[in-house]
């Protein structure tokens, strides 16, 4: 999109000719936050936004992140109208905990005092935190049950904050199609993040501006993959254009459509897609033998994913089964992805052998 | 390679720029990228931020010339990875850095699929690694040498300098040698948390002074007893890849999900791929999660599963016989009246005690079973009895192995039986072992399964049950364990030259003599016994001793250790009299009693380990009982752990990123990878080669100064004080770090662990290398296949296609352990036992492991890392459980057993099983009072593991002897505060 004053057309600012897209399969997280340490090292260590946590994984069912995220509002209702919502607070983003190893290792304290974390606001022990609740999950011993569920901003189509904020601070990128924060216009009212129902945007206290994850741009106009994607060990990702038609991701999202967004429901038309958790480990009967029925009852999943996940399972147990069976299944075999680099078609180069064409900033 | 960026600097770069970037530059050049340490890869100041804020700059929209651009650039890029205490380790990182401090890293994902066929390894790399810089630059880095003021553990320090913290250290040596000989220094076994030369230099420093080393591995009870008793070995390498091969994989006693994150996704994809996963775990856990099927084991219970597995193979007809009577002693005959094999001397009254028979059902009599070959020209019985002759004219009955195995499973190990023993439904042993009967299955028993009492029982039956299948030796099967080829690191513990002045010569002529001498005594002596046997004398020459002894002798275990009533109730004697017995027989010598009990440790290193945290209740036992024998204790460390807080000294050591290096390998993931040196070291922080260098130097300055010219060590040799360094260096030859490096490049090469002509530059060049072969040393053996990079990688296939023996005593797959002592214990054949009460008669057992956001304790007290959970120990807990004890989420508690306690958070989930607490890894000073969980664990060691004269029961480095860290079924009791 090109300029748009205050005040100017929203359609404008959502304007793209293409759009990239990711998805991330559930089945294969494993909840070890790389993704987590990747989005923070590179974006989210500077004063104001250590609390942020761009990319962040949490155990589903569970508060999520920010805490209660679900509940807090936002999005557009069945009418298309916006939804209220509300803030999270400094806790329900996660803190970033101070510690006090000064005073443990060096302090002639000795055992006295041990090593532990402290608000930020406060400098008491914290109640909650990033992650609290990992590894809890639901159901009951010994059919509890829980997977990990790997969240970012979605950069979606009808993006919420976008039509929310009263600055223009926000707009799609005319060549992909990520969502931006422009931090120039932003007047840091948070009004976005009221808008955004999967409260991706998060407030730098410090800037007093609204940051959110911007798909690492940066690195995605040099054809590399988002730090997230291209650093998750458990090859959960795919990430490029929606519309390649050669791509695993498209294949995945179009032809087979086994890939589907989190809370359709908040009609925002979310661009990350995910394989949900289609074979749950098997159930105990009430006398405790083994049953061929999963533990993750269809509903949990629905709640997450809309009505058309279950479609989507069923398809998926089935090529499953063809493979167990000796038979070839295209769809597994994209779900396997062998060469990691077919995840990221256009977007398969290496950081390390980029050309800083916009490095030198001199000191003058 | 470094690759400093061509535009960095460089006038060229800024003609490039266009008019609208010049004037945004102006504006904020002032401030930008004016990097502290405090930013820890912050990399843009909040002045920066406010400038560019404040100003008058015409933005457009897509406008390149912003914050998250500015960002995204760097000065240098460096190879780097985190070797070795991490396994599988050997992911390979780029290391970015900003006006000399690094920024971020990346994995370098530059992993090649075996084949097309396969998966590939990208990314390879776990959130640790991926926030490796922010371990560089915390808080907790030792940047000078400190000596303690006060108190042990008092944290308060005085900052000295190199040459009085070297000197005070020197002394402390030369006085412990001139009291009890260089049997008087101790170094912590460490697996080592800094780096592949460092751990050289450690162990080599050690071997040149002639001291004694608690043997790290076999102290963390990383070891297999079980499958040493059944296989005589326990490195059954694999690669990762190994997994899309099987049709069904079982996981017990380990967390793949924390504990081998970059290798996680093997496990998802052969999935996709058409295998059925089962996870064997107490809990519900956090790789159970991805399983087919949930086995919630009693913990400890698995030798009862495995067992039911069996017997439901037995009842539907599921074996593999050809494989049983092949691979397996179960054809070999035993006496009824004794319980014992057939021996040739019960024969003919002459001959070999291991020479066994077969009943051939071709010729209708005994056959000799051939001790160099599994192949066998007739048709050997499995089941029934048969009437021998003896040489003294009487006749016994006999019967194959087998068929006891069958009356014991019938009798006790029915699926309702066993699943009544282990906790599991009937139901659930059987589907699985239908499908093990009848699929390609891999099993993998991890370290958290072999630190249970009874875990050489649970190796033993999961064994039958994959002998019954027939399921090692071929593609996707085998037991997925790590062979770590590591001759590169190993033999600069012990070279005493170069490798071009012929540094690997004397140990070819010890080779030489102990092949003569083996072939002397046994004709059918295998280059796998020569190897082992190899292994024993280098073990040996370089100090390693069995650690169970070093701490009932040394450390005040004895007291633990001797506890009846936390050991099996079904022995008569106590661990002293196993072990006074056993010493008695000569199964045990001197030269694994070091020190022997009338000397006295005086100085005790530590260096890239944490034995407070790590060994089991020494956080008790060493303040208690070996502290006050030690006149020095002293500790090489990157980060002030919870034992270097309690030293004498502590000197601080380079970090990766800081020297380069070189990572082993794990089969896991075949492939070593390199570390550059991106950055100067911290403050004053040295490299460990050159640590121990001038230490050794010192010493030999030291004892000049006090006129003492040379000392005797336990090999009755005279070793000169002032020709330590000498020796240490190879004369000079490997004077500081990169020397040792460089040599490491070329021994490794020489190996063939590297491809031939290998050197650092290479290295520099590419970044990592893939593992070429199993080299030299014993893994070559151990694993019984050749090694090919283009293929997924599984052992013991010599034995199935080239019919190659075992080396146990049998030279086969060995289920009966005839051995005096196994038979007065019961286990004599695989059968499962209750483990002891250990701690006490309390309701839950506690159990553990690896933790996700650490390597041990590394990372435990990294801010960034302790951010991604709570931030301090939890224990998990069952959440009714809970609730019935009124405890809520959140709440801390105290945890005690007979022994001692803790304090501790509780997070509560219904994936913990009711009668379990869970405590992963936790740094020492992270608890209250620094009551570190481990302090209550006591790690009772199996004292019928101090059995020896019996070929596989044997002790060499990392494997053998009891391991004294049988942690993962102690009770405890849990008190709301």
């Amino acid at each position: 999109m090109a300029f748009a004053p205050q005040g100017a057309s929203k359609e404008e600012l959502k304007r793209h000719s293409r759009h990239i897209a990711n998805i991330i399969d559930l089945n294969k997280c494993m909840g070890c936050q790389t993704c987590t340490q990747a989005c923070k090292s590179l974006w989210t260590s500077r004063e104001g936004t250590e609390q942020m946590r761009w990319m962040n994984v949490t155990t589903y069912p569970g508060a999520g992140y920010p805490r209660d995220y679900e509940k807090m509002g936002g999005g557009f209702d069945e009418q298309g109208e916006p939804s209220p919502g509300a803030l999270p607070n400094m806790s329900d983003v996660g803190d970033a905990f101070k510690f006090n190893h000064g005073e443990v290792l060096y302090g002639d304290e000795g055992d006295k005092v041990r090593l532990k974390p402290s608000t930020t606001l406060t400098g008491d022990d914290p109640e909650w935190g990033y992650n609290w609740d990992e590894d809890e999950g639901g159901g009951e011993w010994p059919n509890g049950y829980y997977f990990y569920l790997p969240r970012k901003c979605y950069h979606c189509t009808d993006a919420p904050c976008l039509d929310a904020c009263t600055h223009n601070a926000i707009y799609k990128r005319d060549e992909d199609g990520i969502v931006v924060l422009d931090q120039d216009r932003c007047h840091g009212d948070r009004l976005c993040v009221e808008a955004c129902p999967y409260k991706a945007i998060y407030y730098n206290p410090v800037t007093e501006k609204g940051e959110k994850c911007m798909m690492c741009y940066p690195r995605v106009e040099q054809g590399i993959a988002p730090a997230c994607d291209r650093q998750c060990p458990g090859r959960t990702r795919l990430f490029g254009y929606i519309d390649d038609e050669d791509s695993d991701l498209y294949k995945m999202i179009h032809v087979h459509k086994v890939a589907i967004p989190l809370h359709p429901e908040f009609g925002t038309e979310p661009n990350v897609f995910y394989i949900p958790p289609f074979e749950s480990t098997k159930a105990f009967a009430e006398d405790g033998s083994i049953t061929d029925n999963g533990r993750l009852e269809m509903n949990v999943l629905e709640e997450l994913f809309g009505p058309d996940v279950e479609g989507v399972v069923r398809k998926l147990r089935g090529e499953r089964a063809k493979k167990q069976r000796g038979e070839e299944s295209v769809i597994m075999d994209l779900l396997i992805g062998r060469n990691f680099w077919d995840r990221f078609k256009g977007f398969d180069k290496d950081p390390a052998e980029q050309v800083m064409t916009f490095r030198p900033i001199v000191k003058q | 390679m470094s690759t400093t960026h061509p535009n960095a600097n460089s006038s060229g770069a800024k003609e490039s720029i266009d008019q609208g970037r010049r004037g945004f530059l102006k504006k904020s050049a002032a401030s930008a990228l004016t990097l502290s340490l405090a930013q820890l890869g912050g990399v843009v100041s909040t002045t920066f931020v406010n400038e560019v804020l404040a100003g008058e700059i015409f933005v457009e929209y897509r406008s390149p010339k912003d914050l998250y651009r500015e960002i995204w650039n760097w000065d240098k890029v460096a190879w780097g990875t985190h070797t070795n205490a991490c396994v599988p380790n050997g992911c390979s990182f780029r290391v970015y850095v900003k006006d000399g401090i690094v920024w971020r890293e990346e994995q370098s994902t530059r992993n090649d699929a075996s084949n097309p066929n396969y998966p590939d390894y990208n990314p390879l790399g776990c959130q640790k690694g991926c926030s490796f810089h922010a371990n560089l630059y915390s808080e907790e880095r030792v940047t000078h040498p400190m000596r303690r003021v006060g108190p042990r553990g008092g944290g308060k320090w005085d900052r000295i300098s190199w040459d009085e913290a070297l000197t005070d250290i020197a002394e402390s040596i030369v006085d412990g040698i001139e009291e009890f000989g260089p049997d008087s220094f101790i170094t912590d076994g460490a697996h080592f948390n800094a780096g592949g030369v460092g751990f050289a230099s450690l162990y080599r420093f050690n071997s040149i002074v002639g001291g004694v080393t608690p043997d790290w591995n076999v102290m963390n009870g990383d070891i297999y007893m079980g499958l040493h008793q059944t296989l005589g070995k326990m490195s059954l390498g694999y690669s990762a890849d190994n997994l899309l091969d099987a049709e069904l994989i079982i996981m017990a006693g380990t967390n793949w999900s924390y504990t081998v994150t970059p290798l996680y996704h093997f496990i998802t994809e052969a999935k996709y791929n058409g295998s059925e996963f089962v996870s064997i775990a107490p809990d519900y856990s956090p790789s159970s999660i991805h399983a087919d099927y949930h086995v919630p084991i009693k913990p400890g219970g698995d030798a009862a599963f495995w067992l039911g597995m069996c017997q439901v193979m037995i009842e539907e007809d599921l074996l593999d016989r050809e494989f049983m009577r092949e691979q397996c002693d179960l054809a070999l005959l035993r006496r009824k009246d004794t319980g014992k094999f057939l021996r040739a001397p019960d024969v003919t009254g002459e001959g070999r005690v291991d020479q066994f028979y077969f009943w051939d059902r071709d010729t209708g009599a005994i056959a000799q079973a051939s001790r160099s070959t599994l192949a066998f020209d007739g048709d050997q019985a499995l089941e029934g009895e048969f009437s021998v002759a003896l040489h003294d004219g009487s006749s016994i009955i006999v019967e194959p192995v087998f068929e006891g195995i069958k009356r014991l499973l019938a009798a006790d190990y029915t699926a309702e039986k066993a699943g009544e023993k282990c906790g599991v439904h009937a139901s659930l042993i059987e589907i699985i072992a239908r499908k093990m009967g009848t699929k390609r299955t891999l099993t993998h028993s991890g370290w958290g399964g072999c630190k249970v009492y009874h875990s050489d029982l649970t190796e033993r039956a999961m064994m039958l049950a994959s002998a019954f299948s027939g399921n090692w030796g071929k593609p996707g099967t085998g037991q997925t364990i790590y062979a770590m080829p590591a001759d590169h690191m190993e033999l600069l513990m012990v070279m005493e030259k170069p490798l071009h002045k012929g540094g690997l010569d004397h140990i070819a002529e010890v080779r030489k003599a102990v092949v003569a001498n083996m072939e002397a005594s046994d004709p059918d002596v295998t280059p796998e016994n020569i190897s082992i046997e190899m292994a024993k004398l280098l073990t040996t020459r370089m100090g390693w001793v069995p650690p169970a002894m070093f701490l009932h002798n040394h450390c005040g275990y004895d007291e633990l250790f001797d506890k009846k009533e936390w050991q099996d109730p079904a022995l008569s004697r106590s661990f002293s009299e196993y072990l006074a017995e056993a010493t008695e027989k000569g199964w045990w010598k001197p030269e694994h009693l070091r020190p022997a009990k009338d000397k006295e440790p005086r100085v005790m290193v530590m260096c890239g380990g944490n034995p407070l945290r790590k060994i089991r209740s020494a956080a008790i036992m060493y303040p208690k009982h070996l502290f006050p024998k030690l006149k020095m204790m002293f500790a090489i460390e990157p980060r002030m752990s919870f034992t270097a807080l309690h030293c004498d000294i502590v000197l601080p050591a380079a970090w990766y990123y800081e020297k380069s290096d070189i990572s082993y390998t794990v089969t896991g993931n075949p492939r070593f990878a390199f570390i550059e040196q991106a950055v100067e070291p911290q403050g004053e922080a040295r490299k460990e080669w050159d640590i121990f260098a001038a230490l050794a130097k010192k010493i030999g300055e030291v004892a000049t100064r006090r006129e003492l010219s040379s000392y005797t060590n336990f090999f009755g040799e005279e070793q000169r004080y002032d020709e330590l360094w000498k020796r240490f260096t190879m004369d000079g030859y490997l004077a500081d770090h990169d020397d040792a490096l460089a040599e490491m490049a070329v021994v490794g090469s020489a190996m063939g662990i590297f491809p031939k002509d290998f050197t650092v530059d290479t290295l520099k060049e590419v970044g990592m290398v893939e593992m070429t072969s199993f080299g030299q040393g014993i893994y070559k053996e151990t694993v019984a296949n050749e090694y090919d990079a283009r293929k997924p990688f599984y052992s013991l296939r010599w034995h199935l296609d080239n019919k190659v023996v075992y080396p146990t005593h049998t030279r086969r797959a060995q289920f009966l352990i005839d051995h005096d002592w196994f038979i007065e214990a019961g286990e004599q054949l695989p059968v499962y036992k209750d483990a002891p009460k250990i701690g006490g008669d309390h309701p839950f057992t506690i159990t553990g492991g690896h933790p996700r956001h650490s390597i041990h304790s590394s990372h435990s007290t990294q801010p960034s890392l302790m951010r991604l959970h709570r931030g301090q120990p939890v224990m998990h807990m069952n959440d009714k459980v809970a609730e019935s004890l009124q405890i809520a989420d959140g709440e801390t508690v105290e945890v005690f057993n007979d022994f001692s306690d803790f304090k501790i958070m509780v997070r509560t989930s219904p994936t913990v099983a009711p009668k379990q607490v869970i405590v992963y890894m936790w740094e020492g000073h992270q608890f209250e009072d620094w009551k570190v969980f481990n302090r209550l664990l006591i790690g009772q060691p199996k004292p019928i593991q101090l059995a020896g004269g019996y070929e596989q029961l044997r002790y060499y480095a990392i494997n053998g002897s009891p391991p004294p860290a049988k942690d993962r079924s102690v009770r405890v009791d849990v008190r709301k505060i």
